[in-house]
């Protein structure tokens, strides 16, 4: 450790080459020569605190140590970027609680299904499944259903946050006092969920690159995943996606981030337009008379 | 299905049944499935058409299909039609190319542009020709585009054409166009006066600062210093990022000149007008800025510069920078910006500890306590490198500290803090060894180190927890001491890997101790490969000859990990028989080893070649 203004460790091209086919094939993040210093910088501190002297060795650390499986992990703590809030991108929530929730509580009402379950891929620290939580809660007409909201998340430190589920202003910026009030406690280390969404939320790790790991998750009505396949290229992309339309029900929405859209990785998915937001939605084979 | 079936099933109203029905194409020749495939093409929705050209593409079309194929972009009523087309077109390449470059002189001018543009998209060099004539096209949209795609493609035999008609075409949108690609395919040198004269015209002038940025010299200077004083921000952004890239690529005279001219710029009006185009998100605007701000030294950057350095793309560049202002620039800095972010605050520490600014010790001192841990980590850091000895009880309070991160920032600042006051350290470093908190006894090791206690690092040595005991190992190496040798020794059957890997990697130092080979051979039977690629390591260090002779020995049956630390061991040493085992190594099946093998023999020099090889 230098303390100085450069990196302790440097990275040629062919290193970063090396580690960068490693995270790939790990996770599907892809780092495009632009983003070796993202590498440089933040793997730094793992040669360091491993004593290990150059991005080479690491590179052999992550393939044939007995500690790979663990470094892998700690790995993924580094690299992801975790920002993220309670109510984020309200026009898709309101999109989500208006409009595609009532028309999955008629379809799942009609087939006398009462069980709703959304999965929040990429949840990071847990704003986004505690908000579905709580969304959820404010709906009248899913009184008595059976509510399960799935977050998973690649790294583990964010997923003890999550499972803390305490936070502090950062994570309010767009959240409205009566929603503070209702679902959380103040204590000295902030504001902690209160139980009642915590019972409705499950955290879990996932790598969204494991498609053995995401059969385990079974099947949902909804996948939240944004601003996350972002960080995909479009082998990557497709490769999720696709894992995506095998976890939903028939019927069952994909929400993704604004800025993202599925041209040119998948025509598996229709476009919905609602009138808050565009959602993908999986085509469901009982509406079309069984004919696929 | 059959044809007749995906024809009726590519008719009706639901999207879902319509692509679907494409599933049962793959099976029909092509001759046969065309028309229903051409249709699909035109499909409103965006799924269908997807799904039709990918199937287009994958049945490779034969000259036929393709001529029918570019028709369908004359398709005036269907834009979805026309680019599914191209799009398959493009997917297809160079098996279009004559067809397309046929129709390049269509009488049609939107198909002549869209040809072109597909031409572009394929970026085959086949096509600069029919680009070259088509700059001379009547129509400005056509010629523009040839304009565009050539540059896409980047043939650089295209310049001086290029060139021509940027001065022969008066059209604007050509001219922006084909600056555009000029400045994208043209090798650095003196750019035409008459193209330099274009940036008197409003519109033109951002596209002739950007070309000038790509390609021209030093002679375009005093163009790119008035652009800096610009109404228009993007022409000013142009400049500077021109400016910058001039300089970047310009020899020791016109470096010199550029020097002293920026230089003079400090305290003109022109300096907060290039600040204000900061902008982390385009990088190179940015960077450019940064340089500016280094080369002026006017004060008012200084901001923009901290601002700057809390950015992971920017930090090193702009607290580089900043170092050039001195105190008086953090000075400015603080009194002018009350208020810094976390990251901020953790890069102006890092700034003062890697400064040396002793006026700031206060700030660093109190920044210890801070709330953000990057704050406490990049301060504990500061004092350790300022050696304000007055932190020290500060700064052991933050080995307790919840952040990971910031114990192991803590223990360099203690460690540092030895140099000052030695007697204190020891203090600290003793009381430390005698904790019961695992952490604390860790910490402990470098700073026993650092005063020489050798007695409690010995005693750390036999510590209960092995991390404890791999400190001390690591702080026993880096004392060097022979006496302590065989201590470690000893510590390589210990039963945690990482410690013996750790003796192992610091026995290598010890190189007068003659116990120190024998017990290293013995190492290399241990049961963790990491343990034995340090063993092979260390007798490295220690007899180079000896350690050929050992891996000449064990590379046949070694692990892929450990014959890695071999080849590049070898590599090192060089000689025949390493020359030998790193050859037959490039037949491994593992692509790590060979790689390494590769590397080692690019390592030998080139006499070193055994008898018989090539």
């Amino acid at each position: 450790m230098t303390f100085s203004f450069a990196n302790e460790h440097s990275m040629s091209d062919d290193e970063f080459r090396l580690l960068r086919d490693c995270i790939y094939q790990h996770c599907g993040i892809h780092f495009d020569i632009d983003s070796k210093y993202i590498l440089e910088k933040r793997l730094s501190r793992r040669l360091t605190d491993l004593d290990i002297p150059s991005f080479y060795d690491y590179y052999h650390y992550l393939k044939y140590n007995r500690n790979k499986d663990q470094e892998l992990l700690d790995l993924m703590d580094v690299l992801t970027t975790n920002e993220t809030y309670f109510f984020r991108e309200s026009f898709q929530l309101k999109a989500f609680t208006d409009e595609v929730i009532p028309e999955l509580i008629k379809v799942k009402s009609l087939r006398r299904n009462r069980s709703l379950r959304i999965w929040s891929a990429g949840c990071s620290t847990g704003e986004e499944p505690y908000t579905i939580a709580m969304l959820l809660s404010e709906i009248p007409e899913l009184t008595g259903w059976n509510i399960e909201v799935i977050g998973t998340d690649i790294s583990q430190k964010v997923l003890q946050q999550a499972r803390r589920a305490i936070y502090s202003k950062s994570s309010f910026r767009a959240t409205e006092d009566c929603y503070l009030h209702k679902y959380f406690h103040q204590q000295d280390d902030g504001y902690k969920v209160i139980d009642a969404i915590r019972e409705m939320v499950t955290i879990s790790h996932l790598n969204l690159f494991d498609a053995s790991r995401m059969i385990m998750l079974g099947k949902v009505d909804l996948i939240f995943c944004r601003n996350v396949i972002i960080y995909f290229d479009q082998a990557a992309k497709k490769k999720v996606i696709d894992s995506f339309h095998s976890a939903l029900y028939d019927g069952g929405f994909l929400l993704l981030g604004h800025s993202e859209s599925l041209l040119n990785i998948s025509t598996l998915f229709t476009l919905r337009h609602f009138k808050n937001d565009m959602i993908y939605q999986k085509p469901d084979r009982i509406h079309l008379g069984g004919q696929l | 299905m059959n044809l007749q079936q995906v024809h009726t099933a590519l008719v009706s109203d639901d999207e879902e049944t319509r692509r679907s029905a494409l599933d049962s194409l793959p099976g029909i020749p092509l001759a046969e499935s065309r028309d229903c495939l051409f249709l699909a093409l035109g499909d409103p929705s965006w799924r269908v058409r997807k799904e039709a050209v990918e199937l287009l593409v994958r049945s490779a079309p034969d000259r036929d299909t393709l001529e029918a194929l570019l028709q369908l972009l004359r398709s005036e009523d269907n834009a979805g039609l026309r680019n599914s087309a191209a799009e398959a077109v493009i997917r297809l390449g160079g098996a279009a190319a004559e067809p397309l470059i046929a129709m390049v002189s269509d009488a049609d001018a939107d198909v002549r542009k869209l040809i072109i543009d597909v031409m572009g998209a394929i970026g085959d060099r086949v096509f600069v020709p029919a680009l070259v004539k088509a700059l001379d096209d009547a129509e400005v949209n056509v010629a523009s585009a040839a304009a565009e795609q050539l540059g896409v493609i980047g043939d650089d035999s295209a310049v001086q054409e290029l060139s021509r008609a940027i001065i022969d075409r008066t059209e604007v949108l050509f001219r922006f166009s084909a600056l555009g690609a000029l400045g994208l395919i043209a090798k650095p040198a003196a750019l035409p006066d008459k193209i330099k004269m274009l940036a008197n015209d409003d519109i033109l002038r951002k596209a002739v600062f950007d070309c000038i940025g790509n390609v021209s010299d030093e002679s375009s200077f005093q163009i790119l210093f008035d652009g800096l004083s610009c109404r228009q921000r993007s022409c000013r952004s142009a400049a500077v990022k021109a400016l910058y890239k001039v300089y970047s690529r310009s020899g020791p005279d016109a470096v010199s000149i550029m020097n002293s001219r920026l230089r003079a710029l400090e305290r003109s009006d022109v300096v907060p007008a290039v600040l204000e185009l900061f902008s982390p998100a385009d990088t190179l605007l940015s960077t450019a800025v940064i340089w500016f701000c280094t080369m002026t030294r006017d004060e008012r950057c200084v901001p923009i510069l901290v601002s700057a350095s809390s950015d992971e793309f920017y930090a090193e560049s702009a607290l580089a920078a900043l170092k050039e202002f001195g105190q008086e620039g953090l000075a400015y800095s603080i009194s002018h910006h009350e208020v810094f972010d976390d990251s901020e605050r953790s890069a102006l520490c890092t700034l003062i500890g890697e400064s040396g600014y002793s006026r700031y010790s206060a700030f660093v001192h109190d920044s210890l306590s801070d709330a953000s841990a990057a704050v406490r980590r990049a301060a504990a850091g500061a004092v350790g490198k300022l050696g304000i000895i007055s932190s020290l009880s500060a700064l052991e309070n933050l080995l307790d500290d919840p952040v990971h991160d910031v114990c192991t920032a803590a223990v360099f600042g203690l460690r540092a803090l030895a140099v000052c006051d030695r007697s204190a350290l020891q203090q600290v470093a003793e009381r430390l060894s005698e904790s019961p908190l695992l952490h604390h006894r860790r910490a402990a090791a470098p700073l026993l180190a650092a005063t020489g206690n050798c007695t409690r690092l010995l005693v750390l040595l036999k510590d209960d927890q092995a991390r404890v005991r791999k400190a001390a190992v690591s702080a026993i190496g880096s004392l060097q001491e022979d006496p302590l040798c065989l201590q470690l020794v000893s510590a390589l059957t210990d039963e945690d890997p990482d410690v013996r890997r750790g003796v192992a990697e610091v026995l290598g130092n010890f190189q007068k101790c003659p116990e120190v080979l024998n017990s290293l051979e013995q190492a290399l039977r241990d049961e963790d490969v990491w343990v034995q690629c340090a063993v092979i390591r260390a007798i490295s260090r220690i007899d180079p000859e000896r350690a050929v002779v050992v891996i000449r020995d064990i590379h046949h049956q070694a692990h892929e990990m450990l014959l890695i630390s071999c080849l590049h061991i070898l590599g090192t040493i060089g000689g025949s028989d390493a020359r030998s085992i790193i050859m037959s190594a490039l037949d491994s099946p593992n692509t790590d080893v060979v790689r390494q093998a590769r590397i080692s023999l690019d390592q030998l020099s080139p006499h070193t070649m055994p008898s018989g090889s090539v």
